[in-house]
């Protein structure tokens, strides 16, 4: 039985490079993205400042933050909303961050337009949104799935922005079960340009590869690789700007824990300390190992009932049976 | 572990998205000696130019139609790689309303070719560039680009070649942008102009607004 018992864990990485068209230009890069864990709940964000706009960059940075951070103490209530009322509330987060981004550099609302991405989920059901370009694709059976494509006018130039009139209409919102999705990714129209084929509608196998990295290494050096391989390979399929970022479920054979380094194990545990780490490593390990004796782990390990408690209960809240 | 690159081979290519121009020349029996022999020089220079632009060379389609005597498409669309620069010879009168009549018509079936295929394109422009009063009524064909580019459907940049031109019957095909005279015969200035130009609407991103190069303008135009 212990041998079928996993830790599952949503982890999530991403990260964004200036495109050669703008360092031509002496322009700054315009994507930003954020993450937010709390708890079970994730969020990112990704938005794509508007080429024009010079400042868009800021306007990026502030709602993708906004997004995140209110998403993550605000998720369940949102979830409980209808789709309009989701939209709304997401509208008025847009406006309110931009609103303080205007005070704070002195710039006007529509001097930081951008697209907007984002998906918030608690391992068990979902919201996202969009507004404008770019992709919000979800993995589901080892395959890539577009969940929202890119919302373009006619021209290649053209698109819709946090700041256009009439927002709300453009502001597509989805909710809903998990059911057989283990992850998301947020992509820019820069980076789709190297990952996603317009003529038959598909995925490059990149994006899988990237999600299977998740499964070795921790969210940090992901994010690092992401970041790398956007500047090395994939932006120099376009001129613009690229932003990536992946959120996928995780699941870790418990019996290979003791295998893995600290970094990941930090990641996976979701603790920061190397001496808990360890200690909770042990404590799961003991617990494999004399599952009928765990009234001794206080004296077995030197801690308090209060202690132990803890520690089983945050085990319990993160093991899942099934098979790998 | 696994390594953690990725292989270029492994990304996919989507086509460039393309800029479509129109020109739409004059070759009507005025333009003989001289200005025809400038005119083909500055669309030889154009196409070099394009060509040469690392960038503008993937994304530029350009088509070439002519009105002296009849409307004639000389060059279809295409990218510039396969094509091959066009020579113009002039005769006849000026059936300008038959020549930008054609000119959105193969724009139009261009934009259908590009939706199919789904390549991406920028909005397209059209050069209608004259020296002398048209010989038909243009009512048909100035309601037609007034109202694409009134959409914010097409570019265009009326030019008047000479004093011949009137640069009245230009303005009847760009409410917004003024036309302009070409300083003696510097067609070639020009069409550096609109080279360089091409090569910015190229690079531009979602919500950029391009910004032409408005003093280069003064090398070829009387202002």
């Amino acid at each position: 039985m212990m041998d079928k018992l996993f830790i599952k864990k949503w982890k999530c990485a991403g990260g964004q490079v200036a495109g050669l068209g703008h360092e031509k230009f002496n322009i700054p890069g315009q994507d930003r993205v954020a993450i937010r864990e709390n708890g079970l709940i994730k969020s990112i964000a990704l938005a794509d400042g508007a080429g024009s706009r010079k400042k868009s960059q800021i306007g990026a940075e502030y709602i993708t933050n906004s997004i995140c951070d209110i998403s993550s103490v605000k998720f369940n209530t949102f979830y409980s909303y209808s789709k309009k009322r989701i939209a709304r509330r997401y509208k008025n987060i847009i406006l309110n961050s931009l609103k303080d981004a205007s005070k704070m550099h002195s710039l006007r609302i529509d001097e930081m337009s951008s697209t907007l991405l984002f998906v918030v989920t608690d391992g068990i059901k979902y919201i996202a949104g969009h507004i404008g370009d770019g992709i919000i694709a979800t993995i589901e059976k080892g395959k890539i799935v577009m969940l929202s494509e890119p919302e373009n006018q006619e021209f290649a130039n053209v698109t819709y922005f946090t700041t256009s009139p009439n927002i709300e209409k453009h502001l597509r919102i989805y909710r809903g079960y998990l059911k057989s999705k283990t992850g998301f990714i947020l992509m820019s129209d820069g980076a789709a340009d190297g990952l996603f084929l317009k003529a038959t509608n598909t995925f490059s196998n990149v994006i899988l590869q990237i999600n299977d990295w998740l499964k070795e290494y921790s969210s940090d050096v992901v994010s690092k690789a992401i970041v790398s391989n956007l500047n090395s390979t994939i932006r120099r399929k376009t001129q613009d700007d690229c932003s990536l970022i992946i959120i996928s479920e995780v699941k870790e054979n418990i019996n290979l824990l003791s295998k893995k380094n600290i970094s990941y194990l930090r990641d996976c545990l979701n603790m920061t300390r190397r001496d808990a780490i360890l200690k909770r490593v042990k404590i799961i390990k003991y617990l494999l190992n004399n599952e009928s004796k765990k009234g001794n782990i206080t004296s077995e390990f030197g801690l308090t009932k209060k202690t132990v408690a803890k520690h089983i209960k945050e085990i319990k809240n993160t093991i899942i049976t099934g098979d790998n | 572990m696994t390594d953690l690159k990725i292989r270029e081979q492994d990304l996919v290519d989507n086509p460039t998205p393309r800029v479509p121009i129109c020109l739409v020349l004059d070759s009507s029996y005025s333009m003989s000696g001289e200005p025809i022999d400038e005119l083909n020089s500055g669309v030889e220079l154009f196409f070099e130019s394009v060509k040469n632009d690392e960038v503008a060379q993937w994304s530029a389609e350009i088509c070439v139609v002519t009105f002296g005597g009849f409307a004639k498409k000389l060059l279809d669309f295409e990218g510039i790689q396969n094509q091959s620069i066009p020579t113009l010879s002039a005769d006849g009168n000026t059936p300008m309303d038959d020549g930008v009549n054609m000119a959105l018509d193969l724009l139009e079936t261009r934009k259908r070719e590009y939706s199919d295929r789904g390549v991406d394109y920028y909005q397209p422009w059209m050069v209608l560039m004259t020296d002398g009063e048209p010989t038909q009524d243009i009512a048909s064909s100035v309601y037609r680009t007034v109202q694409m580019i009134d959409s914010k459907k097409l570019t265009i940049f009326p030019i008047a070649i000479g004093d011949g031109a009137h640069l009245h019957t230009l303005e009847q095909y760009s409410p917004s942008r003024k036309p302009l005279r070409l300083k003696g015969l510097n067609f070639s200035e020009f069409f550096e102009w609109l080279s360089q130009s091409i090569s910015r609407v190229s690079q531009s991103t979602p919500g950029e607004k391009v910004e032409l190069d408005v003093d280069g303008i003064k090398d070829w135009a009387v202002l």
